[in-house]
């Protein structure tokens, strides 16, 4: 079985997109400033690699929580629809 | 015989950084450009995990260290302090005598310069030169600073004291156990008597009383 985040959702591709855009920005500045740690670039990485990292995190953690929440929803209705009789103890 | 080259722990740092974000930068581009080729396919939670996750989160303290680290180089403080150049070429000037140069070429103070002669010792030291330096490049980059440009606070005996304090050196000298009250409370700076071995600190007024447009040429 494939554990997969539900991608097949415009919102979630389109969150998802952004969460790796901001950890592609992320990279490309760490990059910059590990092979050209001049001022300009260190102070940018230092105030704004928390920043993008704690954002592409958010967004991640996000879309993961609602995707769970979306396969458990699903779990139930499936479990709701049995074609057999359910007996409720008590 | 294998040759294992020697480096800092800063080196084996950027080294390490370099590749993480490299092996994080190709992930996500992978994952990017297949997306865009095979839309709606599912993608796998455990690679957005490393790429978004694992590998900054890995990769972040790193490149604070470094940062900290990289802070305190003598080309990171001329990178900005550019009129101060001449400061830096005296300090490392073998026929100079000046207060820097002998510090330098003796290797008293054998990295980071700039920063050791001019900062406090211990961690509010450090604080206190990251909250000035950064105070600094705002000012720089957004051009909100008032000229002629001046220090703003004289050289404090602190910075000399950290080391010479208690050094056998210093103690021999009259002068210094005459004066060691006003000198530690720095009602009596060091530069007094010591000022015209600093010629590079005593005629600051001349490089620093540069014109806005000046600044402005320097930062292009």
């Amino acid at each position: 079985m494939t554990y997969a985040l539900e991608s097949t959702r415009r919102n979630t591709r389109k969150w998802l997109a952004v969460a790796q855009l901001l950890a592609m920005t992320y990279f490309a500045l760490g990059l910059a400033f590990a092979l050209h740690p001049a001022a300009g670039i260190l102070f940018l990485f230092t105030t704004l690699a928390p920043v993008l990292v704690s954002a592409a995190l958010a967004v991640l953690a996000k879309e993961w929580i609602g995707a769970y929440q979306r396969r458990q929803i699903r779990h139930q209705v499936q479990h709701a629809r049995l074609p057999y009789p359910v007996t409720v103890a008590g | 015989m294998l040759h294992i080259p020697v480096g800092s722990l800063t080196d084996y740092a950027r080294l390490i950084l370099i590749a993480l974000l490299s092996i994080g930068f190709g992930l996500v581009i992978s994952n990017l450009l297949r997306q865009r080729h095979n839309v709606g396919a599912p993608i796998p939670w455990w690679l957005l995990a490393i790429s978004i996750g694992l590998l900054p989160l890995l990769s972040a303290p790193i490149g604070m260290g470094l940062a900290l680290s990289r802070s305190e180089t003598v080309e990171f403080c001329s990178s900005c302090h550019r009129p101060m150049q001449s400061y830096v070429d005296d300090m490392r000037d073998s026929s100079s005598e000046s207060l820097a140069a002998v510090h330098y070429k003796n290797r008293y103070i054998l990295d980071n310069q700039c920063y050791v002669c001019h900062t406090d010792s211990g961690m509010t030291g450090t604080i206190h030169a990251k909250i000035e330096g950064i105070t600094d490049l705002y000012k720089y980059y957004s051009g909100r600073f008032r000229t002629p440009i001046v220090m703003r606070h004289s050289y404090a005996n602190t910075f000399c004291l950290k080391c010479h304090g208690e050094s056998a050196k210093y103690a021999a000298v009259q002068d210094h156990s005459k004066n060691r009250a006003a000198l530690e409370s720095g009602k009596r700076p060091c530069m007094d008597c010591h000022g015209e071995a600093a010629p590079a600190h005593a005629v600051r007024s001349a490089e620093a009383a540069i014109t806005k447009i000046e600044m402005e040429e320097i930062r292009k």
